[in-house]
């Protein structure tokens, strides 16, 4: 059996600051993390893995040479192989799901494709289903936990609970970041990803797309700012404080 | 010249920062209130590889030189000298004391288990009358048969109530002294818990800090070693010792460096924020010279630590250079959260904060592993020689 | 990828309804709002495509909100959301109307379903928006959507493709100004499922637990301090925001949190979304633990605490009675 994990690398945001009043992001510290939705689902395909006979893990990433870490860091998080797609420019959620599917197809036959549900940067959340439809394999979303048994099955947050599903393979299953455990990458793996294990690097050349797959459709513009808060706004009441915190879109 | 970590390095940094900061400082302050070792920790680390990062691959190790064990007590001592001193005296001084000393056997029987936290290692060198003056050491080591029965006791040693594993110099021909008549041996103190028949941990000392690491006298009363269990050749394990502990200076640098690096890091931020006389206190030319030489200072020692690093790593002649890790990153650490203890004011001298754990924690930085008096007679040994002078016999 | 034939510029901007509990949700009747507005600007029509069972008689709400057409597929088969099913209802239906502009709700059912219609037809795709606009240049939607937990926004474009999606937050177009004059038309369509098989089966609620976040990762903190009052309303509040508890150095005497709790410089330093601060005076040595936190409330009895002048929302008053209050807004 063979289990794929999408897993996507970003900006740390501890070493970010945001200047609203300056409208500007400052990087004091350009360093790069692996989403920890994107390692919530390489725990899931570990712990599938250790409950199962011969299961390989592929972890798959698509971006520019410092992508690199990220799988390299996924084979210290159990996978067994580790592919970068090679994207230098700034691919949108089509994109990259045409850049991942047509790695997966090209894989073989693959049972099952883990995704970090959203991430921690900008999180739309749309690489699981898309992916779904590119491979026109279902769909679950949100899982925060997920075995295989013949099916797959998975708890998924709805409302404020959990709700268990399942449904044939092949599917796609987004595992979201809150069901990390918080375990760290092995050290020995690591050494060993560094030293011993390659990533395999596959260029859209690779994958026979058409232009128009490659064609972005959804575009940054730019970042825009929230007006600067103002330390020590007083508010009267309660009723009053839910209105600002929903403004703030802090609460729904 | 090229001052880049290597990306294996840079990775494994990462990796302990992360394990540092998530799992090591929620655990410190209970550490140091209750004087027990944080041992859920010590297994965490354990199960992620790091009670083994400077043995090669095949011991079960992660193969990252000194340059990784650097790496890994920097940022350990950046949280917590505690853990970094458990850790430390586990794999800087007493596997590395197999590892060193050892032949294939010992190597391959003791050391895997060692890198897996399965048993944690001790190093047993200090007696109550052979502190600095090493070389008169009495625990004495007698042949019988085709074992070694040792009697007598150590004091200070690091992990002893914990350890199940412990290098331990003894006396194995009086008439010769520590050089030429001491023997190196790795033995096993404890089976499934217990001590071993023969084998007597004394109590946990009771210290001015680093309360999660344990320290306890030992003392062994007809205790029987194989004689396979010696370390390097009989009559030559003082080598043995001295070598281990030359190695572990460089590290222990390190985990000054982390010390100090951190209590700037707390300095700086509280400055920033602490306000008198209408005005963050940063703004002040005392605390700015103050942070200055602390940071100015560490940046030295980061450069010292590493090169050293690289010299153990590259097989050149580093001795000088590790007592100068040693001499220089204890002093330093020690002025350094002296400053930050400044600059906190009465809050630094409160029990919540970490630099008055730092304060407690590293005074002892400029007395173990060989006292810094030790260090410069060391430094100034090897610079006579440079020049072709014996000052020592 | 489906192509769709844009023979004609359709001029319009869809809505896909969502029905809970036989009724229209409010944030379709927002997003239909939304859309009346924009189309408004273009000279658009607003169409709606609603599908469940027994919908049908719902369709009319939706003309005083701005439709003008509202697509229904009232069939029992849909009576439960299922994406294999209602994908294959919008998909047949956009394959026969093709949507310049289509909006979602950013719900459980519109993040199943505009990923898979975008990729499918090619479109552009904004999800989660808090803004969203019709660039009438470039003819494109042009979306808010929170970067970084919302530190600030990106701000996209659909302007690289032909059909423009969008799913929307609820708040972003505010509370319909509802036109009883307004009229519409309603069509029924033609429901095919033949071979289209639901493919994941919900088998009921379970049991799980989240692992619990460290402190210094918890998105949202209650923390509180000697002026609390009533350290149970604390505790409820952060139950009902799924927060953590955490305190001041002060609330270990009052044996409100142990000292793992403690955010300040004897203690945790955090990085919450949200930190309602109930009766912290806020001294440096407690702002210095909380001060990554994105948004801070503060409430204290005293009106020269000096939490009141760094937090982002001061109240002046009891912090108990504010906490039974919000739980009771929040309810």
């Amino acid at each position: 059996m063979k289990i794929v994990v999408c897993i996507k690398q970003l900006l740390d945001p501890r070493g970010i600051t945001v200047n609203r009043k300056a409208e500007k992001v400052f990087v004091i510290r350009e360093e790069y993390v692996l989403d920890p939705a994107s390692k919530a689902a390489l725990e899931v395909a570990e712990q599938i893995k250790a409950n199962a006979a011969a299961i390989e893990i592929i972890a798959l990433s698509v971006g520019p040479a410092r992508v690199d870490e990220a799988l390299r860091e996924a084979l210290a998080r159990g996978a067994d192989r580790a592919i970068w797609i090679r994207s230098d420019s700034n691919p949108d959620p089509k994109v990259i799901t045409n850049l991942l599917a047509a790695a997966i197809k090209q894989l073989g036959p693959i049972d099952l494709v883990l995704c970090g549900d959203r991430s921690l940067d900008t999180g739309s959340g749309e690489i699981a289903a898309r992916l779904a439809e590119a491979l026109d394999w279902p769909q679950i979303l949100r899982a925060a936990k997920a075995e295989v048994k013949g099916r797959v099955l998975a708890a998924i947050v709805q409302h404020s609970g959990f709700v268990a599903v399942e449904t044939p393979l092949p599917a796609v299953v987004s595992i979201i970041a809150e069901a990390f455990s918080g375990q760290h990458a092995n050290g020995g793996r690591l050494m060993d990803a560094y030293k011993k294990w390659q990533v395999e690097t596959w260029t859209t050349e690779d994958l026979s797309l058409s232009e128009d797959d490659l064609r972005t459709s959804t575009i940054k513009k730019e970042d825009a700012f929230p007006p600067a808060r103002q330390p020590g706004t007083k508010v009267r009441n309660a009723k009053d404080l839910v209105v600002m915190l929903k403004q703030e879109k802090i609460i729904a | 010249m090229d001052f880049e970590f290597s990306r294996e390095h840079q990775a494994l940094r990462k990796l302990v920062r992360e394990f540092a900061e998530e799992e090591v400082r929620p655990a410190t302050r209970q550490a140091d209130r209750t004087s027990q070792p944080p041992l859920d920790v010590i297994k965490k680390a354990a199960a992620i590889g790091l009670l083994g990062v400077p043995f090669p691959r095949e011991y079960g190790g992660l193969g990252a030189g000194e340059t990784g064990y650097c790496i890994l007590m920097e940022e350990l001592g950046r949280v917590d000298t505690s853990v970094a001193t458990v850790i430390g005296a586990h794999i800087g001084i007493g596997a590395m004391a197999i590892y060193l000393g050892g032949n294939q056997h010992l190597r391959e029987k003791y050391l895997p288990d060692l890198c897996a936290g399965k048993k944690i290692a001790a190093f047993a060198l200090t007696e109550a009358q052979a502190g600095s003056d090493a070389a008169s050491i009495k625990l004495r080591a007698t042949r019988e048969g085709d074992s070694y029965i040792l009697d007598g006791s150590k004091m200070w040693i690091t992990n002893g109530p914990l350890a199940s594993v412990m290098a331990v110099l003894a006396v194995t021909d009086p008439a010769l002294g520590a050089r030429g008549g001491a023997t190196a041996f790795v033995i096993e103190t404890r089976h499934n818990g217990s001590p071993a028949e023969g084998f007597t941990p004394g109590k946990y000392e009771h210290k001015m800090g680093l309360h999660g690491s344990p320290t306890s006298a030992l003392s062994f009363d007809n205790f029987r070693v194989p004689q396979e269990n010696v370390l390097g050749q009989i009559g030559l394990g003082f080598v043995v010792f001295m070598q281990t502990l030359d190695v572990g200076r460089v590290s222990l640098g390190a985990a000054t460096l982390g010390g100090a690096q951190s209590v700037l890091h707390h300095a700086l931020e509280w400055a920033a924020m602490r306000e008198q006389f209408g005005k963050s206190i940063a703004q002040n030319q005392s605390i700015q010279f103050m942070v200055a030489d602390m940071a100015a200072e560490i940046e030295a020692l980061r450069s010292l630590v590493y090169r050293t690093a690289w010299l153990v790593d590259n097989h050149k002649p580093f001795i000088k250079e590790a007592g100068m890790c040693k001499l220089l990153g204890s002093e330093i650490a020690s002025r350094c959260v002296d400053r930050a203890g400044q600059i906190y004011g009465a809050l630094g001298y409160s029990r919540d904060t970490d630099v008055e754990r730092s304060y407690r924690d590293c005074r002892i930085t400029e007395i173990f592993e060989g006292t810094n008096e030790i260090q410069r007679i060391l430094i100034a040994e090897q610079l006579f020689r440079e020049v072709g002078v014996k000052i020592r016999p | 990828m489906k192509r769709l034939n844009f023979s004609e510029e359709p001029r319009d901007i869809w809505v896909v309804a969502e029905t809970h509990a036989g009724k229209l949700a409010p944030l379709t009747l927002e997003l239909t709002y939304g859309a009346r507005t924009m189309a408004d600007l273009m000279g658009f029509y607003v169409k709606v495509a609603l599908s469940g069972s027994d919908v049908t008689d719902l369709a009319s709400q939706l003309f005083p909100v701005g439709a003008d057409r509202v697509y229904v597929a009232d069939d029992p088969r849909l009576a439960e959301f299922a994406v294999e099913p209602w994908l294959k209802v919008l998909s047949d239906l956009f394959v026969s109307q093709p949507p310049e502009f289509a909006m979602l709700g950013a719900t459980s059912i519109g993040d199943a379903l505009a990923p898979r219609l975008a990729q499918r037809f090619g479109a552009g795709l904004i999800s989660r928006c808090v803004m969203l606009k019709v660039d009438d240049f470039e003819r494109a939607f042009v979306g808010r959507r929170a970067a970084f937990g919302g530190e600030y926004y990106e701000v996209l474009t659909t302007a690289g493709a032909k059909s423009h999606f969008a799913t929307v937050l609820p708040d972003t177009f505010g509370a319909p100004y509802p036109d009883a004059s307004r009229y519409g038309e309603i069509e029924s369509i033609a429901v095919n499922l033949d071979g289209v098989v639901a493919k994941i089966k919900t088998i009921g609620p379970v049991d799980y637990a989240l692992p619990a976040p460290k402190l210094k990762n918890a998105r949202r903190i209650v923390s509180v301090g000697r002026q609390v009052g009533d350290i149970d309303a604390a505790k409820s509040l952060a139950t009902k925001l799924g927060a953590e508890l955490a305190g001041a150095r002060e609330a270990i005497d009052e044996k409100y949190i142990d000292e793992s709790h403690v955010v300040g410089v004897t203690g945790e330093r955090v990085s919450a979304d949200l930190y309602v601060a109930l009766g912290i005076r806020g001294d440096t040595m407690h702002t210095y633990g909380m001060k990554g936190a994105r948004y801070v409330v503060a409430v204290h009895p005293d009106p020269d605490a000096p939490i009141l002048k760094q937090a982002d929302a001061a109240i002046v008053g009891d912090p108990a009675k504010v906490a039974k209050e919000l739980i009771e807004l929040l309810n």
